[in-house]
């Protein structure tokens, strides 16, 4: 039974799906929420019900294309075992939560391929609410098992800022030399034209690099989660 | 009112013409469910016919219950895209063998199972077209089970 005392404890999650990489995206999503702690991991579905028995996690995240025991290439049929493996853990295990997902791999393939980052939701009602997971855990009312997916956001790294400061330098660099260029027209400031239009193709070029750099860092950050 | 588009999609309807389309969506209507819902329960009565739009499907069979224990199901396939399923409403045995349960949000076509027998029984183009379809979905089906049943074999010697 959780109480008040339990609240700073570590929320512990096993999570189950055949990809490795898709285990690892899943891992790494659900431990950006503070005091989350994934404590092991499942390949198939005989393992993650025998993990779940013996460790008790509060949440279980499970992939609806699990295979039961091995999943093989030409047998599509090998991998539907998420289904039942959550039914199985919302049966044995009363007090675990347990969150289905159903586009796993496609998902996470789509995120790296567009750089956006990835969230997990449920699906209510009226639309996909993002999941907390000690939210989840912590209420007796919340539902044992949750149909959920894997969500694209929009990218929000940290670097985004210097992106923002490289698209505004060339913006101005842009002005300086449209300026420049006015003021060289008009021949008697050429002088300070050529100064001000030299200015802004400077500002433009560190603009553009500052720019590059901030985008291929914000992309290799995301990839490498 | 059914977009014949998407059942053109569907493999078991893709063989037929504009006008036979048109006479199948009549007997058409589109439904939504949402994830964890179920869209027919086994051995409830089978009266529609099932083309899967858009989510995904579980279809499950109840597993003998064990002594003082509680029933339980076991998953034997998922539906997705353009995937039939509840063909009990088109055969006699007036009650489906499965239940279908939503992996996500859900968009189906459900078809009217008196109303499209009636109609194979009535135009019989349209009957061997639908008919011949939907024997070839079900020997795929039947050569999965089986690929699945003795590669589990093999894993267990």
């Amino acid at each position: 039974m959780r109480t008040e005392t339990n609240k700073d404890a570590s929320l512990r999650v096993v999570v189950a799906a055949e990809d490795p990489d898709v285990r690892e995206q899943i891992v790494q999503m659900v431990q950006r929420e503070p005091g989350v702690n994934v404590i092991a991991l499942a390949e198939n579905a005989t393992k993650a019900i025998a993990l779940t028995w013996t460790l008790r996690p509060e949440v279980t995240v499970v992939d609806s294309q699990l295979p039961y025991y091995s999943g093989l290439d030409d047998v599509r049929l090998s991998r539907i075992g998420g289904l039942d493996t959550a039914m199985t853990i919302l049966h044995e295990i009363p007090a675990s939560r347990t969150i289905l997902l159903s586009n796993t791999k496609s998902a996470f393939l789509q995120g790296h391929l567009t750089g956006s980052t990835t969230e997990l939701v449920s699906y209510t009602r009226e639309a996909c609410v993002p999941i907390e997971l000690r939210k989840l855990a912590g209420e007796s009312e919340s539902e044992r098992m949750v149909f959920g997916d894997v969500w694209l956001t929009e990218a929000t790294p940290s670097g985004s800022k210097a992106v923002e400061i490289g698209d505004t330098m060339m913006g101005v660099g842009g002005l300086a030399v449209a300026g420049g260029m006015v003021l060289i027209i008009m021949m008697f400031t050429a002088i300070a034209g050529a100064a001000l239009a030299s200015v802004g193709i400077v500002t433009i070029v560190m603009g553009m690099v500052i720019r590059t750099t901030a985008s291929w860092w914000n992309r290799a950050a995301l990839t490498k989660g | 009112m059914i977009d014949d588009r998407l059942l053109r999609q569907c493999s078991v309807f893709k063989e037929l013409s504009e006008s036979q389309l048109s006479r199948v969506g009549d007997v058409c209507q589109s439904e939504q469910y949402e994830a964890g819902a179920p869209v027919f329960m086994e051995k409830s009565p089978a009266g529609t016919f099932y083309v899967l739009e858009e989510g995904k499907v579980a279809l499950q069979i109840q597993l003998p219950a064990a002594q003082g224990g509680s029933t339980r199901r076991a998953t034997i396939d998922i539906s997705s895209d353009s995937d039939v399923f509840g063909w009990s409403s088109l055969v006699d045995s007036r009650r489906y063998t499965l239940t279908a349960i939503c992996l996500e949000p859900t968009k189906v076509i459900a078809i009217d199972g008196a109303g499209l027998k009636a109609l194979l029984s009535e135009d019989h183009d349209i009957g061997y077209h639908v008919l011949n379809s939907l024997i070839k979905v079900v020997a795929s089906r039947l050569d999965e089970t089986r690929q699945l049943l003795v590669s589990e074999r093999v894993l267990s010697l």
